[in-house]
């Protein structure tokens, strides 16, 4: 896709980070805008911004766990704009805990929003697309740290990262061998400032967690440590705009991975070798030169 | 884990392929075996098998993608032999062909045993052996569809696969920060004489197709070349019982990567290589399937 002009994007999580980054994009691009979010007030005001700079908004709250909300997702984008043509799926959750730890709702909230959210927004829309049989775009929002390297205390996060990757190569094959005027992107940021360690406060209802007994990760004398690391990581400065920018380079040039980290390389480089070998998974900080 | 004899170990799938002769070996090498299937029947008669042959066998039906079933055989386990000491997460299906033809009922029933499995197993068992801080070992099945991402076999399966990967490195390097005692390994085969081509006897009956749309799809010329592929890869692929030998060797080792056909990495390596290199992903399956189209 080269054109982008008065056609329809949907973008999930596009109240925050790289969602709402995506989203400020496709409004410049004069694209109308389908914007989904679990955060009814995020979401609102999203859509009063990205109105206010004169875009065609649609604003729908979703969760996109929910297989029914993605049916009536595509259903209203159809109903307002008659069609799709770019599917951005940028939700994304995060739990910092030792998999010994994990609860059966760290689980099922991580996978549910990050891999079956993307899964039910490929099923809702995927179809849609195909019957248009017009140029379109699925980007999918991944990252190294969690979907080619198992990062530890990020169990539930990785599980849904190695899946969504693998489904992204698997769909991109299909589409190009059999529909291939939909093509399909990853983008893998892992230094930047997406909010994704503030995603506790979507968390459902039923999905929190009781008053944990003792502190998590205190069973483990490097958590904390790795955990700083980690969240120093997270919040590194690579502005969702400059993402956005990448994704959209992405498209014109229908380029499946993306890294915007290139440092991240080295980290890749260094699981995929390790496979190939075989050698068994290296204790981190012994990796990272912190320990002897 | 060097030391078998007297330890308890429980293995999921274990009625018939992998599983079954995963823990014929780890009866033979002393272990008291928990066998855990869904299917009754198969159940039965390798529970009556192993017995005959003088193994201490205890066996339990569990539907891995329930919290409920898993945290029973746990508390059978403990019941009967007061410990646990390996775990096999092996119970897999196959399900959906392209995307588009894939149902959310496939996605449902095969992540829910080939990945939840695994999740709910280790969810289960970790805290038990953690606390027993006794030699351990956890071990779950993938697959070579855990390594490369081949397209139109049904999305939910690799991406399950990938899954199992991913749980078991990370679990790898946390034991490792942790300083815990328990092993991990994930085993990743190409094709192996079992009938994971036809899983849907186990099918449960809230996760069916409209049978019409079945059809239609199964009439499909890339649906049909598959299915002979798979049928015949597996009638042709390793016995279940070199696999177990070399799952008991790689414990005994504790080596985490368990990989059973060498002949397979090629087509791993060249996935690695296109994102290293950053070119779109290719795969032979396409190519054969609707290559020239």
């Amino acid at each position: 896709m080269k054109k982008f002009k008065g056609k329809v994007a949907v973008i999930t999580g596009a109240s925050g980070g790289i969602g709402r980054a995506l989203a400020e994009r496709c409004a410049q691009e004069s694209m109308k805008v389908v914007l989904s979010d679990i955060d009814k007030k995020a979401l609102a005001k999203t859509a009063k911004d990205l109105k206010a700079a004169g875009a065609s908004v649609l604003a729908v709250t979703t969760d996109v766990s929910k297989p029914e909300d993605m049916e009536a997702l595509a259903k209203k984008t159809i109903d307002k704009f008659g069609a799709v043509h770019l599917l951005c799926n940028a939700t994304g959750v995060h739990t910092l805990t030792p998999i010994a730890e994990s609860t059966l709702a760290d689980w099922q909230w991580v996978i549910g929003v990050n891999l079956n959210g993307a899964i039910y927004g490929i099923s809702a829309f995927l179809p849609i697309m195909m019957k248009q049989d017009t140029e379109c775009h699925i980007v999918n929002v991944t990252s190294v740290l969690g979907g080619l390297y198992a990062l530890p205390y990020n169990g539930p996060y990785n599980v849904s990262q190695y899946g969504l990757i693998t489904f992204s190569e698997m769909l991109y094959q299909e589409l190009t061998a059999m529909y291939p005027k939909i093509k399909v992107s990853v983008i893998c940021p892992d230094y930047a400032d997406t909010g994704i360690l503030e995603s506790e406060r979507n968390r459902p209802a039923e999905l929190k967690n009781a008053p944990a007994k003792a502190k998590r990760g205190e069973a483990d004398p490097n958590f904390e440590k790795i955990k700083g690391i980690i969240e120093a990581t997270l919040r590194a400065e690579t502005p969702p705009e400059q993402l956005a920018d990448m994704v959209f380079e992405a498209i014109k040039a229908e380029k499946f991975y993306n890294f915007p980290h290139p440092t991240s390389k080295v980290i890749i480089a260094d699981r995929l070798a390790r496979v190939m070998e075989p050698r068994n998974p290296e204790n981190l900080l012994k990796m990272m030169g912190m320990v002897s | 884990m060097k030391e078998f004899k007297g330890k308890v170990a429980v293995i999921t799938g274990s009625a018939s392929g992998m599983g079954r002769a995963v823990a014929e070996r780890l009866a033979k090498e002393g272990m008291k075996v928990v066998l855990a299937d869904v299917e009754q029947k198969a159940l039965d008669k390798a529970e009556a098998e192993m017995k005959a042959l003088g193994y201490t066998v205890l066996a339990v039906r569990t539907d891995v993608s329930k919290p409920e079933a898993l945290q029973a055989l746990a508390q059978k386990t403990l019941d009967a032999f007061g410990a646990v000491h390996l775990v096999h997460n092996n119970a897999g299906v196959a399900a959906g062909n392209a995307t588009w033809d894939t149902t959310l009922a496939d996605w449902k029933w095969c992540l829910g045993v080939n990945l939840w499995g695994p999740v709910l197993g280790i969810w289960t068992f970790l805290p038990i052996m953690l606390k027993q801080d006794t030699e351990c070992h956890m071990l779950c099945t993938s697959s070579m569809g855990g390594l490369m991402s081949t397209p139109f076999i049904g999305p939910p399966y690799c991406v399950s696969k990938f899954g199992v990967v991913a749980i078991c490195e990370t679990l790898s390097h946390e034991l490792k920060l942790m300083g815990a005692k328990i092993g991990v390994s994930v085993l990743c085969p190409g094709y192996v004489n079992t009938r994971i081509v036809n899983p849907e006897r186990n099918r449960p009956a809230d996760m069916q197709n409209d049978p019409n749309w079945e059809e239609k799809v199964k009439a499909q010329k890339y649906v049909q070349t598959l299915r002979t592929m798979g049928t015949e890869g597996c009638k042709a692929g390793m016995d279940p019982q070199e696999v177990a030998e070399k799952v008991l060797n790689a414990v005994k080792e504790d080596k985490f990567y368990i990989f059973t056909h060498p002949e397979w990495m090629m087509a791993a390596q060249s996935r690695n290589d296109e994102i290293l290199q950053e070119r779109n992903p290719t795969s032979m399956m396409s190519d054969m399937l609707v290559g020239g189209q």
